[in-house]
């Protein structure tokens, strides 16, 4: 090594390309993109980077506070809470820009090792990505979730991927199971099958049982030497005539009667089994016997499974060599506790286990649990913070009165039970493997819109129960006299059904600026410079989409399924922002007060910018958000029948709801009704959700003792690291980080057991 | 390994020549000195075994091996050993487990050992390089990312003495190449 002049500059040009490589692939995508502007070296590097691995995500991909979650991918970059149809308008427009960017520059192209495809993008879109890397691009190794048949062709015939790919996956039907198979479909797989079974693949997704597979459809000559396999365990009518006669039955031919006949046990390591059944069919359970053979399996997930503690207990057993394990039981379609046997074998048998994601509530009880509709609250931890939570924020917000343990419906345990609520909305995403894939939500949502619905529950359940207070110093009617000059009536009101959202809302913006001489420029310019693809309409010009008007009417704020609430939230998400605006935060005065968003620590809230220039969201910027003081909104006109039980918002949510504070609406008389104690904060939330993971302390604790190598665990769809902290291994929450301060502190010395360090 | 082995003492000799005695264990945090003491313990060995990784204890476990590191300074030798010895009960991500080394946030013993100067660090990454310590590369990998984390590429080529060898015309064609990757 050469001796050098101590230097304050970290001597770059020294390090060869290998290593500054090894520096750019411990950055994030937005620095990698950063880098390919430095300069041409940069840029060579970065470059291959950015290619490398692409992930064609359709909906927000959720990123960590406290690390690089799914470093080695680059996605596309969705915002958090953008409807469906829109989301994917997006994603489409920037797969277009990737195309684009592979015929212009072929180096990029050239790049692509790996890239995970994704249907519900456009059909034309995926086929040409897939054309020109399966023909030009020389690097391409892997394509993974190819679901299209229609693609097998492009995927066999490439110049480059005819040789190079090895992955092979069966494309179902259909993308939903027990439809119709197309007459061709079994013919052309065979023909597929044909083209690509080689000693090559290591990567194979299959929709049908190996047996079948094998023995009628492809006559295999050698085992397969699959690394990485997976099944999709759902039934399809393929036509019986294909699975009559079996192309083995001699005795030279047996017919095969083993996976392990099929895959090469020493060679496969990944097994996934993704069910879509409610029950394990006898095939399946055979199937699970046969795993135990695959001795040499280093990761598992069962996704989607019926938990059937029987089979599965003996099959850990033998799974000695597991690093990773993911499992997602369900039960009657909902997520369910691994069962403590099940544990309790892992724990004895697994312990290279690295990565764990499973659902366990064997060791510690739920703080809240519900048991013949009576709410149960358990505090385990008793630090300050938990103490917070368990004294401010389930005691005086959320269980505020002595009667609302007692839940009446599903929907009042959706108000409550903020715990479940967390994972039931998407706060908390799905992931196939959260460190190394990207964790998208399977809705759209943030910390923000999941406080706004944790408070529209709130507040409509509160309404519904009469349990509102009267603010007697605040009197609509009074303001109303005093402000006849904003000349809106009740009649202008009545017609909003079929009036044009923008109308009414800059009609009152301009009166609310002209009369207050609040300058809501900044906030127009945030919303307005925000560039959205879709539509490049003005604000003021803007039309709201066909449904938003009447959809506003009945938005309901509490639903028997989950999905519901989340379904409706998405429909009427124009609504939503018009509501809310910015992030509230309650005064001493109970009133609400605005921040603006760039002021919130939460960085999603950026992102409902893309809503609001779409959909004109001029409404957001009639709220006073950009004001720090209490709202003191005249009120024009509003609707004695506001508290209709229909909807937590003011029934008449045009005209009132610019107008009242979130989260208030009046009695007949006029005085303001609002919660009887101030509204969820995004804070309460974070703190509720650190107070969840300091509950689990034991649970925790034993994952750390029993799991020397554990790096990663998704405990209960709570994805935490571990890390050393002064000599002892402890966890840290992966998402919503903010200033956790753990419980863990000094595990290792507590008990004689030695095995965690 | 044994307990024999683990505790035989390998004496690393510096590029100036400086010695640093430490346990064998913590040598073979290097999996170039782990590749090379294995092989001595072959040839010692020689034909009674040719599994490198047996666990059979010979009589040179109770010797003191000695190995030269030329290409490393004392004083980068001297980081190195104390890293190694600090670490001695860590575990650490898989070598070819490339998501997990580089995803892991830096452990914050390392952030501090690594508040270096930087001729320093650069010769620490470059040493952890050459002796195959991966997760003393990947920490020092990471000290360096965050001097680039979130800045501007202006910044960037500010923070390292880089010349923008760019026209504005090829940089603005990057910017439309990589445009679908922006977030926004």
């Amino acid at each position: 090594m050469d001796e050098s002049k101590p230097n304050s500059v970290f001597p770059w040009d020294k390090l060869s390309d290998d290593l500054l490589f090894d520096i750019f692939s411990s950055l994030p995508q937005p620095d990698r993109l950063s880098l390919c502007l430095v300069n041409k070296r940069c840029n060579r590097i970065a470059t291959k980077l950015i290619y490398r691995r692409i992930y064609l995500n359709d909906s927000n991909v959720v990123t960590s506070d406290f690390m690089d979650l799914a470093i080695n991918w680059t996605l596309l970059m969705i915002p958090s809470y953008l409807p469906e149809e829109r989301s994917r308008l997006l994603a489409n427009k920037k797969l277009k820009g990737l195309i684009k960017t592979f015929i212009r520059n072929p180096v990029t192209l050239k790049n692509v090792q790996w890239i995970r495809i994704n249907w519900d993008l456009e059909g034309e879109l995926q086929k040409r990505i897939l054309e020109l890397l399966c023909s030009e691009g020389t690097s391409l190794q892997r394509l993974e979730n190819i679901t299209d048949p229609s693609c097998n062709d492009i995927i066999a015939n490439g110049k480059v991927s005819k040789y190079q790919v090895t992955s092979f996956d069966m494309a179902p039907p259909n993308s939903l199971p027990e439809l119709p198979v197309p007459e061709n479909y079994i013919p052309n797989l065979k023909i597929y099958l044909r083209q690509r079974i080689s000693s090559r693949l290591s990567h194979m997704t299959l929709f049908i049982d190996p047996l079948k597979l094998f023995n009628y459809l492809y006559l295999l000559k050698g085992k397969l030497q699959i690394v990485d396999l997976k099944f999709h365990w759902r039934r399809e009518f393929f036509d019986p005539i294909y699975f009559k006669n079996p192309i083995r039955n001699s005795s030279t031919l047996p017919p095969l009667r083993d996976l392990s006949e099929i895959f090469d046990v020493r060679s496969l390591k990944v097994l996934t089994v993704i069910s879509w059944n409610e029950q394990l069919l006898p095939r399946e359970v055979e199937m699970i016997k046969n795993f135990k053979e695959f001795i040499y399996l280093e990761d598992l997930s069962l996704i989607s499974i019926k938990q059937d503690t029987k089979l599965l207990v003996p099959l850990f057993e033998y799974l000695k060599n597991l690093k990773r394990i993911k499992m997602d039981f369900l039960q009657q379609y909902s997520p369910e506790s691994t069962n403590p046997e099940i544990f309790l074998t892992i724990l004895l048998n697994c312990n290279k286990l690295q990565f764990i994601d499973m659902r366990f509530e064997g060791m510690d009880l739920p703080i809240i649990s519900i048991k013949d509709r009576t709410v149960d609250i358990l505090q385990k931890c008793q630090c300050n913070k938990c103490n917070h939570v368990f004294n401010k924020i389930l005691k005086e917000k959320l269980f505020l009165f002595s009667e609302d343990i007692y839940l009446e419906g599903d929907h009042e345990a959706a108000t409550k039970d903020i715990f479940t609520m967390m994972r039931a909305l998407s706060l908390l995403p799905y992931s196939k493997a959260c460190d190394s894939y990207p964790s998208v939500r399977t809705q759209p949502m943030n910390l923000h819109e999941f406080v706004n619905i944790m408070n529209d529950n709130l507040f409509s359940y509160r309404k519904n129960k009469n349990q509102l207070v009267k603010d007697f110093s605040r009197n609509i009617f009074k303001k109303l006299e005093l402000n006849d000059s904003l000349n809106l009536n009740n009649d202008d009101n009545n017609d909003s059904h079929t009036t044009p959202l923008s109308f009414h809302n800059d009609d009152y913006r301009e009166q609310f600026n002209n009369d207050h001489e609040i300058n809501n420029d900044n906030n127009n310019d945030e919303y307005t410079m925000s560039e959205v693809p879709v539509n490049e309409t003005p604000v003021n010009e803007f039309t709201p989409n066909e449904n938003t008007n009447d959809d506003l009417f009945d938005y309901p704020i509490y639903n028997d399924a989950n999905d519901n609430i989340h379904q409706n939230r998405n429909e009427n998400e124009n609504a939503v922002i018009a509501w809310e605006g910015g992030n509230t935060q309650p005064e001493e005065n109970g009133f609400m007060t605005t921040r603006e968003p760039s002021e919130t620590p939460n960085d999603e809230l950026v992102e409902t910018e893309v809503e609001v220039e779409e959909d004109g969201g001029i409404t957001v910027n009639f709220e006073p958000n950009t004001n720090n003081g209490t709202i003191n909104i005249p009120i024009t006109n509003f609707s004695t029948n506001a508290s209709d039980a229909s909807s937590g918002l003011p029934s008449d949510f045009l005209g009132m709801s610019n107008i009242l504070p979130p989260y208030t609406t009046c009695d007949d008389d006029g005085y303001l009704l609002k919660l009887p104690h101030e509204v969820l904060t995004e804070k309460d939330v974070i703190d509720c959700y650190h107070a969840l993971i300091h509950h689990y302390r034991a649970t925790y604790i034993a994952f750390l003792r029993g799991f020397p190598k554990l790096r990663f665990l998704m405990l209960n769809d709570i994805p935490s690291v571990v890390v050393e902290e002064n000599c002892e291994r402890i966890f840290q929450p992966a998402l919503y980080h903010a200033d956790y301060k753990t419980n863990l502190t000094g595990w290792s010395c507590s008990n004689s057991n030695k095995n965690g360090r | 390994m044994s307990d024999a082995k683990k505790t035989q003492q390998v004496v690393l000799v510096s590029g100036e020549g400086e010695q640093f005695s430490v346990d064998r264990a913590i040598a073979e945090r290097s999996i170039l000195l782990k590749n090379y003491l294995n092989d001595m313990h072959d040839h010692a060995a020689s034909d009674s075994d040719s599994d490198s990784d047996s666990e059979s204890n010979h009589e040179s476990s109770t010797e003191t091996i000695t190995m030269p590191v030329p290409n490393v300074r004392s004083s980068v030798l001297g980081k190195i050993v104390e890293w190694a010895e600090h670490h001695r009960g860590s575990t650490f991500p898989d070598e070819d487990d490339d998501d997990s080394r580089k995803s892991a946030p830096v452990d914050a013993w390392d952030r501090e050992f690594l508040k270096v100067d930087q001729e320093m660090l650069y010769e620490i990454i470059l040493a952890a390089n050459y002796l195959n310590i991966k997760p003393l590369l990947d920490a020092g990998c990471k000290v360096v990312a965050e001097m680039i984390r979130g800045r501007s590429p202006e910044e960037i080529r500010r923070t390292f003495n880089i010349v923008n060898d760019f026209t504005p015309e090829e940089e603005a064609a990057i910017r439309r190449e990589n445009e679908w990757a922006e977030d926004r």
